[in-house]
């Protein structure tokens, strides 16, 4: 069976790629086997992944370099499930692979102005990766939400603006997800504290890989 | 509410706008380049016109010296 590759991207820094990244295999590692390709060259999931008392649920490989999506295909095939974790660049020729290498690309959104007009050029991104990867398929995800935050009840409508589907699953702002990571572990391994936060992810996954 | 929906959606098709016209640039082919001979003639290259010089700031008959004209008088002489 070939592997499912998520792709988790946006140009924008500090908009919850790692975060989203790693909870996301963490779910996806319950289905099948699972590698996170760290494409950051800060390598904030490589560091993640080994700073935790408990073993992560996840395979991450940290790769670097000249690299195509057939390569990467190949490599890792053994895998059911990938998840890129991109670096804050649109252009780099990571994301730019990355783009022609997935199953799904994700974009992370914080309920912020600046984020927003941050993102601006991924529609056209994704259109571009599409001539040499045809059925890509790319969501909006709302990271981050505050539900009593006014600003937070705008972004659906805002979202509209970039002519592309959003998942109706979110993510809200929630103190277990930095916990997570600073245990290096996922939140699905936070017990009754993570729950709450591993059911967004599970109903990211059951939107995504259903989709 | 609805104020602020309108106001942050109204922010993202501005910078949209905004992005646009930047981008236009990278995408479009680059047109081919007009034969030299169909180029208009330059234009000739028109000479400054000389710089007034401030006149001069004119001596009074007391030997105090004028500062009416001057744009920037090193000093500002009363009345």
């Amino acid at each position: 069976m070939a592997t499912h590759v998520t792709a988790v991207i946006n140009q924008k820094g500090g908009a919850g790629k790692t975060t989203l990244a790693m909870n996301l295999a963490a779910g996806l590692a319950r289905r099948g086997e699972t590698v996170v390709i760290d494409l950051d060259p800060q390598g904030s999931s490589l560091q993640w992944a080994s700073s935790g008392s408990k073993p992560f649920p996840a395979t991450v490989k940290q790769i670097g370099g000249k690299w195509d999506a057939r390569t990467l295909h190949q490599n890792y095939r053994a895998y059911r499930y990938m998840v890129l974790d991109c670096p804050p660049s649109i252009d780099s020729h990571a994301s730019v692979q990355a783009l022609q290498a997935c199953d799904v690309a994700l974009i992370p959104v914080l309920p912020s102005p600046i984020d927003l007009w941050a993102s601006l050029r991924l529609p056209q991104e994704i259109e571009d990766a599409r001539r040499a990867n045809a059925n890509l398929k790319a969501f909006l995800v709302l990271n981050q939400l505050e539900p009593k935050s006014a600003i937070s009840a705008a972004m659906h409508d805002a979202l509209a603006e970039f002519g592309m589907p959003v998942l109706a699953a979110t993510l809200r702002r929630r103190a277990i997800y930095r916990g997570a990571a600073l245990e290096g572990v996922s939140v699905y391994q936070m017990g009754s504290r993570g729950a709450s936060a591993a059911e967004e992810i599970e109903a990211i996954i059951n939107e995504v890989i259903g989709s | 509410m609805t104020n602020l929906k309108d106001k942050l959606s109204a922010s993202v098709r501005m910078a949209k706008a905004s992005q646009q016209p930047a981008e236009k640039p990278a995408t479009a082919k680059p047109t081919a380049a007009k034969p030299a001979a169909a180029a208009p003639a330059a234009k000739p290259v028109r000479a400054k016109p000389p710089v007034k010089k401030t006149p001069a700031a004119k001596s009074q008959p007391s030997g105090t010296q004028d500062s009416g004209n001057a744009l920037f008088p090193a000093r500002v002489w009363p009345d």
